[in-house]
């Protein structure tokens, strides 16, 4: 009984594991066709990702619809001009994240300023972090001696 | 009425615009000057930007250096090629540009038209960018799009002649001269000497009836240029606007002088020969004229109708003379022509029989030729052969350019014969068909008068 039962546990598992790779294959080729691909490429700029991440869903996806890319493009230079502002330049680099350099020319100086200070006070806080943790050590190590006399 | 008109000429060596034509009115007889449009040449592609007003990516320097040696070995399929294996969004408004133009300079216009586009909406202060687009816009005739460019690049702050000039060219076009004088004015600040601009400014301020201004710009080039017959042909149609007509016949003698050769501006030298007595040089001109051309019948006709008018119906005749065998040659309504003048020179001559079978030659040849029908008709009244002339006067009345004249015509022929009430028919018919004849009610009301006085009498 026990082993029916472990046969039958064995069994229910591995159909789990080949429903699940069908739905994911199933998802991928509808990503491929049904995607509106306009809100793909602005997704893509919004998170502030290179115009060639297009390329990936091309080698992904067997047969892209007509008019795919060009819908991804239109969305992804909306997107990207929306993208490439101080702030986000400044999030990106006060959250320690790499420039992505996907800022056109003639937007790339804003976002990268915007960066620059990002980045510039997510090092002074580190700084300061690390210059607090330093004199807590000190603290400590002070309160130690001090208690030991 | 003076007409003049102004043709368009289209350029050969790249591409051409053309102004509509132009018209302008005054005095009071037919005359017509054709003047050689102003033209617009396109400049094609010259390369890649030299100066460029948007900079290129510091990325970027290695690949510009690298096309720009490409394009200086011609290769600009190669160069679009490098430039395709880009996204549009990843190369510089700078790299942009050149690709549109890459593509404007290999003639695929709707992919030039779609970059110029997206650098614009990139960087829509980019006037190089506009006046390429604006240039491209002219050549696929859309005029609107084209004008809409080059005031974009003129109010970024370009100051190219070229850009003004096409944008007074377009002004002048789609809205008057009185938009274009000041662009054009602007174009010749920056380039004196290019004729376009000194053309298109001529041709706005007479447009505009600025004829002083226009007067005191053609001086200035007939001064400069004083063999160039297109000036002259300019200074004539000036002169018939401003009513000079003694200047305009002198400006029309120095363009043929020069070597002008148009048909329509040899008729208009005549004509105004003819109306200032100046007869001699009249039929020089003719005599040249026809001597030049295949016979044009419709051209002789012209000719002898108005040396008839001023009764030099010798020289109508001399110029008749030894053309008969070439006549033959020709469609019977044009021998028809010519025989009704041989008809009108006989009668003139008095030789009255002659002028009788020229006459039904003519009508042989074409029995709808209603000149002669109307022709034919007075003389057979003036012969008392009634019968005859009523009957080609009624011939003539169905043929609508000359029912008029027929139908008065007839009406005179039957007072002439005492015949009141088919006078009376026939003027009140004719008064049916043209109201504008104001003056036959009275007259239909005086024949009525003699019809009831008649039959008063009678009773």
């Amino acid at each position: 009984m026990k082993n029916y039962i472990a046969i039958l546990l064995l069994s229910s598992a591995l159909v789990g594991c080949q429903s699940t790779s069908v739905e994911d294959a199933s998802q991928a080729e509808n990503f491929c066709t049904d995607s509106n691909w306009s809100e793909v490429g602005h997704k893509v700029a919004a998170s502030g990702k290179s115009v060639r991440t297009f390329l990936k869903y091309q080698e992904r996806c067997q047969q892209l619809p007509e008019t795919a890319k060009e819908a991804y493009l239109d969305g992804y230079t909306a997107g990207i001009k929306e993208y490439c502002t101080f702030e986000n330049g400044y999030k990106a680099g006060d959250t320690g994240k790499e420039n992505p350099n996907a800022c056109p020319l003639e937007l790339r100086a804003q976002y990268d300023e915007g960066f620059k200070r990002g980045h510039k006070n997510l090092k002074d806080n580190k700084a300061e972090v690390k210059r607090l943790a330093e004199l807590e050590e000190q603290r400590k190590a002070t309160a130690k001696s001090d208690s030991q006399r | 009425m003076l007409k003049i008109i102004k043709n368009t000429v289209l350029s050969l060596s790249a591409i051409t615009c053309f102004f509509s034509s132009m018209a302008a009115e005054a005095s009071n007889s037919n005359l017509t000057v054709k003047l050689a449009k102003p033209t617009f040449v396109l400049p094609m592609f010259t390369g890649p930007y030299s100066e460029r007003e948007a900079s290129i990516a510091p990325e970027e320097y290695e690949t510009a250096e690298r096309l720009r040696g490409m394009l200086d070995a011609d290769e600009k399929e190669a160069v679009l090629k490098e430039l395709e294996s880009f996204f549009d969004i990843e190369l510089s408004p700078a790299m942009l540009s050149l690709k549109a133009q890459i593509y404007f300079s290999l003639a695929q216009y709707d992919k030039a038209e779609q970059t110029f586009l997206k650098v614009l909406s990139r960087k829509p202060q980019l006037v190089r960018v506009h006046r390429d687009l604006g240039q491209l816009y002219l050549l696929q005739e859309k005029p609107k799009l084209a004008r809409h460019h080059f005031s974009e690049a003129v109010s970024y702050g370009s100051n190219e002649a070229i850009v003004h000039g096409q944008l007074a060219y377009l002004n002048l076009t789609l809205h008057g001269a009185f938009s274009a004088i000041t662009s054009y004015q602007q174009a010749m600040a920056l380039q004196p000497e290019e004729v376009q601009w000194q053309q298109g400014l001529l041709a706005s301020l007479s447009q505009a009836k600025m004829y002083e201004s226009a007067q005191a710009l053609l001086s200035e080039l007939i001064a400069k240029n004083p063999a160039n017959k297109e000036l002259w042909l300019n200074q004539a149609v000036l002169s018939l606007n401003m009513n000079d007509t003694r200047q305009a016949l002198v400006s029309l003698e120095m363009a043929i002088m020069l070597g002008e050769t148009d048909d329509g501006n040899i008729k208009t030298a005549t004509q105004l020969h003819l109306q200032m007595h100046s007869y001699d040089r009249a039929l020089v001109l003719i005599h040249q004229h026809l001597d030049k051309s295949v016979l044009d019948m419709d051209l002789l006709n012209e000719y002898l109708t108005w040396l008839n008018q001023v009764d030099m119906w010798q020289q109508a005749a001399k110029l008749l003379d030894g053309l008969e065998s070439k006549v033959q040659t020709m469609k019977p309504q044009k021998q028809s022509i010519f025989y009704n003048h041989k008809a009108k020179i006989a009668l003139k001559k008095k030789q009255d029989s002659k002028a009788g079978q020229y006459y039904t030659q003519a009508l042989e040849k074409d029995p709808t030729n209603g000149d002669a029908l109307i022709d034919y008709a007075l003389y057979s009244a003036d012969n008392k052969d009634y019968i005859k002339s009523e009957l080609l006067y009624t011939r003539a009345s169905v043929l609508p350019e000359k029912m008029k004249q027929a139908l008065l015509g007839k009406a005179q022929l039957y007072l002439n014969m005492q015949d009141h009430s088919s006078a009376l028919k026939t003027l009140q018919k004719a008064y049916q068909r043209f109201p504008d004849l104001h003056y036959l009610p009275e007259q239909i009301d005086i024949i009525q008068n003699i019809i009831r006085t008649k039959n008063k009498v009678s009773i």
